[in-house]
């Protein structure tokens, strides 16, 4: 199975080498994961196809889900070559070891909504959606993450003019999640993600790269930090071609004595021209012990961009709080409240009306 | 058209041929530091220090993030060049070469208009100060900082290292070890120093290093205002500056700590300056970068007393070759305490320039307040401008904000300015002396207008 990444394994495996694995900002014990990376399985298709509610619909649509093969592999390394480079170490470590990979085929010119309930997590997984060209295709995609240190990508790669939304609804245990967008010519991805963190820890890794010209990618997040967690979250567009266009959103809240980094960046390469990007996190601390760190980047490489960005970090809104304590809601329920609208305010930036009910449903 | 902004170092850029008194062999090592030590005729304490320093330097690795430091050659470095038998408080006291320099530069003149008091550093050491009759009265102290340990043992042993330790980075341990020169100011309580104090200094041999060491305390209820400008003529060899200023702000004092830095482009440019604000305080620090080859700069506060306040104004131009890594720091420790940081940058020709931020809030500073703004203007598609701020916070009763924006010159303004009758040259340069204004606002106005004329110099090159 190492043959899979034949062209550019010596160079990701150098990469994994070098890579300082930083356990001090990511609470993954390196025995266990150690442990756990020689143990992975291989997972058998038909327990990833028992996910899906409506398969046969989707087959008459002419989607088609398998285990990936060789020729696949091309495509995938076309993307890997521009993508390893910016994998963390845990992150090449599950592309590395995963011995599990699906791939969704999504014919040209149709129109798809596909809902399921991902269990790659447990086999550090990858789960591939190419998209032919000229598709409009939206994903709800609903984490299953029983075990500890589970860890998982989803791709979505697309040929020209498609249209993608996905939306990924968190899984509860500790887990990495990999968001790997790649649009073709003129496409448009949208990615949502929406989470609580209870657990210890989440590394959450969201990137996009605009390597197509006129492509767009917009990236939007609300997710609430509980208990003891430790979250990390890194949200990039990478922008490598001309006209592209990326926004970064995320709200965050941080409760009881849960931690957060919020890494956003914005890269603009050298001929990237005619760009236009926004970032913006903003994030409510809603307890004494919670504790938060942003770092909104922007790096930019050439003159001819529109690129700014935007952060915040603060309170409850005292009068808002006020007003509803003195219609009768206790303190705890009032900051609730407060607290899923400020969650769900971003669900009025999605366009399949689907995914926007999901997303408003969580925070209810 | 934009290739005509550029700054213009023509009027620092010349050499001066000095017999210097004395001229350490290139290299650092610790009996040239001991060597020094016992020149200086320091206290044993301050020796001590220098030797636990210098085994931090030799122990800290470079820096991984920021700019490029690897070309650095340590052991091709003059650590110590004194040019004068000793510092003098009458300027026809000066070497007569020295002073020709800073008559170039226009160092007494200053002083007669509109100064309280100068100092002026050639190479490794303090060649002039003084202060008028009217603040040493008062009690307000200007004097060498190689003076300082002796004259004043009391406060630099209190103070001396409180604000950077050593082991702070490695260029703050490479000037605990081998610092020399500098200014040393104490402003006793209440007095209001109402003219800026000023410092300069240049460097003028190749292959230098220049370890100055400021150490200014503004006692209770005081207020100063320091200046500092920066010069070094180009040389194909590159020298090194790594000062260390300290800011002591004692309860309800007011300082202004600014700096016009203008190296020569192949002057790396790695300095440490931090301050501690006591209740009530105010520090502000104006920072412009115009020159060097490398900055690599992040003025700070610490704001350790309830109330507590800092403003920072950080500007640079990042022209052919050079990378200013410049920034802000902020802690805040303490109930109630506000910071603003204002950032705005230029990069033409290549040039990179970095705004890098730290907004740490402790865990029990209730009510701080923050806002952080980063305006980057890209002149050229060749250049490069990155924001990398981050933001600590560990207490919810406080509220930041940050924001940034970079862009190109706007096409509209240019229109609309050209429409009325503007050449492109002329419009760019209104457009981005107005982009400065803010900056150019907050200098005496002496400084301004010698601002406005460098960055106009620098814009025309040719456009007359």
């Amino acid at each position: 199975m190492q043959n899979k990444f034949k062209n550019i394994l010596n160079k990701i495996s150098a990469l994994e080498k070098d890579l300082a694995f930083n356990k001090e900002v990511l609470g993954w014990p390196w025995p266990e994961l150690t442990v756990k990376k020689t143990s992975l399985k291989k997972i058998k298709l038909a327990d990833f196809l028992a996910g899906f509610a409506d398969l046969k619909k989707l087959y008459s649509q002419g989607v088609k889900i398998r285990s990936a093969l060789l020729p696949d592999y091309q495509k995938i390394y076309a993307f890997l070559e521009t993508a390893y480079p910016f994998y963390s170490k845990i992150e090449l470590l599950q592309a590395l070891n995963s011995k599990s990979d699906i791939v969704i085929d999504i014919p040209k010119n149709s129109q798809i909504n596909i809902s399921y309930k991902n269990p790659v997590f447990s086999f550090w997984g990858n789960v591939y959606f190419f998209i032919g060209s000229g598709s409009s295709v939206s994903i709800l995609d609903r984490h299953l993450t029983p075990d500890k240190f589970s860890a998982g990508s989803v791709y979505l790669l697309s040929g020209d003019n498609s249209q993608v939304e996905y939306l990924s609804l968190a899984g509860q245990s500790s887990y990495n999640f990999n968001l790997r967008s790649y649009p073709g010519r003129s496409s448009v991805h949208r990615l949502y993600a929406v989470g609580k963190m209870p657990e210890k820890y989440y590394y959450y890794n969201i990137m996009s790269f605009l390597k197509n010209n006129d492509c767009q990618n917009y990236i939007l997040s609300s997710l609430s930090f509980l208990n003891n967690s430790k979250s990390i979250i890194k949200l990039q567009n990478n922008h490598m071609a001309k006209n592209t266009t990326g926004d970064i959103k995320f709200k965050g809240i941080g409760w009881d004595n849960s931690y957060s980094k919020v890494d956003g960046l914005i890269k603009i390469y050298k001929l990237a021209f005619k760009t236009d990007s926004y970032l913006k996190e903003d994030i409510i601390l809603a307890s004494d012990n919670s504790y938060s760190k942003a770092e909104p980047n922007l790096e930019i490489l050439n003159n001819d961009v529109k690129a700014s960005h935007g952060a915040t970090i603060g309170h409850m809104d005292k009068n808002a709080l006020f007003y509803l304590m003195s219609r009768g809601l206790s303190k705890a329920r009032a900051e609730k409240l407060i607290a899923d609208g400020f969650l769900k305010s971003l669900s009025k930036n999605i366009l399949n009306q689907e995914l926007k009910n999901e997303f408003e449903k969580y925070w209810l | 058209m934009v290739k005509d902004i550029k700054i213009n170092r023509q009027k620092y850029d010349f050499k001066d041929d000095i017999d210097y008194i004395f001229k350490a062999k290139k290299g650092l090592s610790e009996n040239l530091l001991r060597e020094i030590s016992s020149k200086k005729e320091e206290p044993e304490w301050m020796l001590d220090y220098r030797v636990k320093a210098l085994a931090a330097f030799l122990a800290k690795p470079l820096p991984p993030w920021g700019a490029n430091l690897s070309k650095i050659d340590f052991s091709n470095i003059n650590y110590y060049i004194k040019p004068s038998q000793k510092s003098s408080t009458k300027w026809s006291d000066v070497p007569k070469k020295i002073k020709k320099t800073f008559d170039r530069l226009g160092i007494p003149q200053a002083e007669r208009k509109f100064l309280a008091g100068v100092g002026a550093q050639y190479e490794s050491e303090v060649i002039y100060h003084s202060l008028k009759k009217r603040w040493t009265d008062l009690g307000v102290v200007f004097c060498d900082m190689s003076e300082a340990p002796k004259l004043y043992p009391d406060l630099v042993k209190k103070y001396f290292g409180s604000a950077v330790p050593f082991s702070d980075n490695k260029f703050s341990a490479l000037n605990c070890a081998m610092w020399s020169g500098g200014s040393f100011i104490y402003v006793p309580k209440g007095v209001n120093v109402a003219m800026p104090l000023q410092a300069y200094f240049r460097i003028n041999a190749p292959s230098m290093g220049q370890f100055e060491r400021t150490l200014i305390i503004v006692d209770e209820d005081a207020s100063m205002h320091y200046i500092e400008g920066c010069t070094a003529p180009v040389y194909s060899k590159d020298s090194l500056h790594a000062a260390v200023v300290e800011v002591i702000a004692l309860p309800r004092s007011r300082v202004r700590y600014t700096t016009i830095q203008n190296w020569s482009n192949n002057v790396y440019n790695l300095v440490t300056k931090r301050a501690i604000a006591y209740e009530g305080a105010l520090v502000e620090w104006v920072d412009g970068n115009l020159g060097s080859k490398t900055t690599m700069k992040y003025p700070s506060v610490v704001l350790k007393g309830e109330g507590a306040r800092a403003d920072i104004l950080s500007v640079a131009f990042a022209g052919k070759d050079q990378h200013q890594d410049t920034g802000a720091k902020v802690i805040h420790l303490a109930n109630n305490t506000s910071s603003k940081i204002v950032s705005k940058s230029i990069s033409k020709d290549g040039g990179r320039a970095s705004y890098r931020g730290l907004v740490s809030i402790a865990k029990n500073a209730n009510n701080c307040q923050v806002k952080v703004n980063c305006d980057a203007l890209l002149l050229d598609e060749k250049s490069r401008s990155d924001t990398y701020p981050t933001m600590n916070i560990a207490n919810k009763n406080s509220i930041i904000e940050h924001e940034a924006s970079v862009s190109k010159v706007s096409e509209d303004q240019l229109f609309y300015l050209m429409s009325r009758g503007l050449s492109h040259e002329e419009a760019e340069r209104m457009i981005v002396a107005g982009f400065l204004e803010v900056f150019a606002k907050e200098l005496p106005l002496e400084y301004a207008v010698e601002l406005n004329r460098l960055i106009k110099m620098e814009m025309e090159g040719s456009v007359g």
